[in-house]
């Protein structure tokens, strides 16, 4: 791909703009090509969906640098994943007549007894803007329901999110269900969530943590790799 | 059980304790208080020490880091390279397996701290429910043979038209006994008309009572004399729960964990005010047993602990309390060292986060009573939100988090001597003056106290002022366009702003802002201003007549400054007031009126519960709400404040 499309198409992920009239993180990008127009016209001069989606990804792993710093904030990282959003949405049509398949299935849950979704929304948000197919179940969602939807959708990676010092305990027991109905050795376990920790995972059994939902790509790329 | 020796400095303090428990354990066992915001699970960063690397002949003692379990990544986080090398660990994380010198610096203490104990000034009317009678009673003969409490009671009746009365068992021993000391002249203690409990001798018309603001973070206890309303004392202190973890959730955590874990925390409670009442009585010169009653207001949390059920299932959702009803109980139950007959009142609570100490602060506020849209925020760890007026109120909570009491801010800390309480900052030089607690002037003019900290009202200072120099723009980030030394990135590429340089501190390391803290100050500020806010929108109104900041933390933030974090909806300066301790003041109202707790259970059951988590609209208003002041409601009363030069928040 052209040198400067590259960039642009980057630039235009870092800055969270989805379309032309969109403002940028910075001053001063109104009017210029979005995403969604920058990726038309790649598609147009025949460039191949995975360099697209190479710059792409490149774009958001500086957003994900920057949001590691603090530098970048939630609206931000919201903003540059409606970007890529808005791109898959033009590469999709492409993607099928190429045959390309998706990377693999997600299923997303807060656990039993926790609300918290915000984080858990934004990790499926990035998931499916990284390319993989992603089912949430939502909020407070029992073990049972878990194993029902892991059994029927067959995952590669089920991801479970917990804020609460109170219910975190649940990915444990989601984990034990999982292994309780053989189910254990079909997917990988994944867990995020502000009390929960590395030791934490490796405590539980599960296969990766997250600490936020640029890693939580990196983790499923890692594991299904 | 293999133990080991740990020795704690600069207190000089040993203790032998058993293989493989923490640093912290040990500190605890000797009383050393030892900041631990996150109850001990690594997350927090404030309980760094370092273990000293060698030989203590003086003690026969051999310190090694070895001696301690291995460091773990998480604790690296919260530590820097130099710590790093020289051995800093976290307390929490750091487990015994030989034996350690542990050095405690001066940052990790926990300090005694500045509490706020009066509320504002307000109209008392007196009515307890406690009311000591004087009556004379005609001895027995031949012709009259009645009991000595039935011609006690006949009496009560006859003069006082105290009807049915029943009585604590307390006073039947003593009945034979008390009537017949001062011929026939007795006081006889009555609670609600209803029950004598307690009996003495001759004339004793003096009655007193305690209420006590229940905090999670605080306890503060005023001793009231209950024919006059004065109140003759007030005693604070740290709430000792705090060992087993700073927010509620952290507690409710360790008693799921641990199985007497809310026998232990019901001890500690029981225990701190029972401290409390001694140092009342001590100060007052008022004997213990003369005090008749107690009212105890703290969220659904502290008043399960208090009364020993078990809190778990609040810790998950459907978060549900075991009760809700009002409540009299008596002292004895609960060993309470107040007269044991007397009864303890608990408020009404309305749900799994907002308590008896809610209720304290709308029946102090009165909103009920009101023409003005009042806006009610009750700012700690949780802040309880109320709207509305005479027509109707509505209340949730909204999850703060413990940013504003220094959790997940790089040099957060309590309101203690050495914390910064306010700033201002330069918008020409971009330069920082410092108000210091414990110091009467303005740092660095005066550099007779060094900063060690930042406390509440100075983080919130400290962001507002960073937007204000045009430091950071609406949606938070450092603006590097503004030039000057105190704003750079670390080694690590962290921005921050620095507050006081080494030189100059007490910790001797550069006070800073860092850019994470302003992210945790969003966080949080995000979660009150659209608690507020859906509560408003969910009455249909646009306007806020009159917002009250209660709790401590309230006094001492600047209003301006937390309109332009905003902290809450815009509102005119002269119409934003900060009550202090409210939730003290209700206490105190219905422990010396009893139709104050007829309001309590009143508004207990028209108050509406909104539950904002199965809120659709939660997390769009929350993104909004994090920007600085907000990305799309108007700030009318500080834009002016606000650089035009920066760019819209996103
Ligand atoms: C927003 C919020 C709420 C909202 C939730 C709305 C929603 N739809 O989610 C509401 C208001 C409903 C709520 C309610 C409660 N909350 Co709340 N809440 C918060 C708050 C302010 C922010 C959480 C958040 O969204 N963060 C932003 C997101 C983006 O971060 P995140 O969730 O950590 O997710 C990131 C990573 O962790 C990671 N990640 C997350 N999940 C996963 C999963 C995987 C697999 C991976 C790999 C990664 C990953 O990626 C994400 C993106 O980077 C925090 C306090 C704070 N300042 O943080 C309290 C907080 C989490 N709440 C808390 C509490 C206690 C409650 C309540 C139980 C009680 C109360 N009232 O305070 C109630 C529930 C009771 C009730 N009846 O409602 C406490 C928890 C304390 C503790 N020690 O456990 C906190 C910390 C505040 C506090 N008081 O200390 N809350």
């Amino acid at each position: 791909m052209s040198e400067g499309l590259f960039e642009k198409l980057k630039e235009n992920v870092l800055q969270g703009r989805m379309e032309k009239e969109d403002e940028g993180i910075e001053e001063g990008y109104e009017g210029q090509p979005g995403v969604k127009e920058l990726t038309e016209e790649a598609l147009e001069k025949g460039i191949s969906t995975a360099d697209i989606l190479e710059a792409i990804n490149e774009g958001m792993l500086s957003v994900g640098e920057k949001f590691e710093k603090g530098e970048y904030f939630i609206p931000d990282m919201l903003a540059a994943s409606e970007a890529v959003g808005a791109a898959m949405e033009v590469l999709e049509p492409q993607m099928i007549k190429e045959k390309e398949q998706s990377k693999g299935k997600v299923i997303m849950a807060t656990v039993e007894g926790d609300i918290h979704d915000i984080g858990k929304n934004l990790v499926t948000i990035m998931l499916k803007g990284a390319g993989y197919q992603v089912k949430d179940l939502g909020t407070s969602v029992s073990s049972d329901r878990i194993i029902e939807e892991v059994e029927k959708e067959k995952p590669q990676v089920v991801g479970f999110s917990a804020l609460l010092d109170t219910t975190m305990a649940e990915m444990g027991k989601n984990i034990e269900a999982l292994k309780e109905k053989g189910l254990r050795d079909d997917v990988k376990v994944i867990i995020g969530g502000a009390p929960t920790s590395d030791p934490f995972a490796e405590k539980i059994g599960a296969d990766g943590y997250g600490k936020d939902a640029f890693a939580a790509v990196e983790l499923v790329k890692k594991l299904l790799a | 059980m293999k133990k080991h020796r740990v020795l704690f400095l600069p207190d000089n303090k040993e203790i032998k304790i058993a293989e493989g428990k923490t640093l912290l354990e040990a500190a605890r066992k000797l009383g050393i208080e030892i900041q631990s915001i996150c109850g001990g699970i690594g997350a927090c960063g404030k309980c760094l020490i370092q273990v000293r690397e060698g030989e203590y002949s003086s003690y026969d003692l051999n310190s090694r880091p070895e001696h301690l379990s291995t460091i773990q990544s998480m604790e690296e986080e919260h530590m820097s390279p130099k710590e790093i090398k020289t051995n800093y660990r976290l307390a929490c994380m750091a487990g015994v397996y030989g034996d350690v010198v542990v050095h405690i610096p001066e940052s990790s203490r926990l300090y005694k701290h500045v509490i706020l104990e009066s509320g504002r000034e307000r109209d008392i009317i007196v009515n307890p429910s406690i009311q000591s009678f004087y009556v004379e009673l005609s001895p027995p003969s031949l012709q009259d043979q009645r009991g000595d409490l039935e011609r006690l009671a006949q009496k009560l009746q006859d003069i006082h038209k105290l009807n049915d009365l029943e009585e604590d068992y307390q006073v039947l021993p003593k009945l034979p006994c008390r009537v017949r000391k001062d011929g026939w002249k007795v006081s006889a203690v009555i609670w609600d008309d209803k029950e004598i409990c307690e009996l003495y001798g001759g004339k004793n018309l003096d009655t007193y009572g305690i209420a006590v603001d229940l905090g999670t973070t605080t306890i503060a206890a005023y001793l009231c004399e209950l024919n006059t309303g004065n109140c003759l004392s007030v005693k604070s202190t740290l709430n000792p729960q705090i060992d087993y973890g700073e927010d509620v959730i952290t507690r409710i955590n360790y008693c799921i964990k641990n199985r007497k874990g809310t026998k232990q925390l019901h001890k500690a409670a029981i225990n701190a005010i029972n401290q409390l009442i001694e140092e009342l009585c001590a100060e007052t010169n008022i004997n213990n047993n003369n005090i008749h009653e107690m009212v105890v207001a703290g969220n659904t949390i502290m008043h399960h602990l208090f009364l020993n059920i078990s809190p778990d299932p609040i810790g998950h959702s459907p978060f549900p309390p075991a009760l809700k009803k009002p409540l009299n109980i008596k002292a004895r139950e609960l060993e309470l060292k107040i007269n044991p007959g007397a009864y303890v009142y608990l408020p009404p609570l309305l749900s799994g986060y907002i308590g008896a100490d809610n209720i304290a602060v709308i029946i102090a506020e009165e909103p009920y009573l009101k023409e003005e849209m009042h806006l009610i925020i009750d700012l700690g760890t949780n802040a309880e939100v109320v709207v509305g007026n005479k027509e109707k109120l509505l209340c949730t909570s909204s999850p703060t988090g413990p940013a504003f009491e220094g959790a997940n801010i790089s040099f957060g800390m309590r309101a203690a001597e050495g914390a910064i309480e306010k700033i201002i900052i330069d918008p020409e030089t971009l330069e920082p003056s410092l108000r210091i607690i414990g110091s009467e002037k303005w740092f660095p003019e005066s550099k007779k106290i060094r900063p060690r900290g930042l406390a509440g009202s100075g983080i919130i200072d400290g962001v507002a002022e960073l937007r204000k120099a045009g430091l950071i723009d609406s949606s938070g980030r450092f603006n590097f366009s503004r030039e000057s030394k105190r704003l750079f990135k670390d080694e690590k590429g962290h921005s921050q702003y620095v507050l006081a340089w080494a030189k100059d501190t007490s910790i001797k390391r550069d006070i800073v802002i860092s850019q994470q803290d302003i992210r945790s100050v969003q966080l949080a500020k995000a979660a009150v201003y659209v608690g507020g806010r859906m509560l408003m929108e969910q009455l249909g109104i646009k306007e806020i007549d009159r917002i009250i900041l209660a709790g401590a933390f309230g006094n001492y933030i600047d209003k301006e400054n937390a309109l332009v974090l905003g902290l809450f909806p815009d509102c005119p300066l002269n119409r934003i007031d900060s009550v202090g301790n409210a939730s003290g003041d209700g206490a105190r109202l219905a422990l010396l009126n009893k139709d104050k707790r007829k309001e309590a259970e009143e508004i207990a059951r028209d108050i509406q519960h909104i539950e904002k988590s199965s809120d659709p609209y939660f997390q769009e208003e929350f993104f909004q709400a994090l920007a600085i002041p907000h990305a799309e409601d108007p700030f009318p009363t500080v834009e002016k404040l606000l650089p035009e030069n920066n760019r819209k928040g996103k």
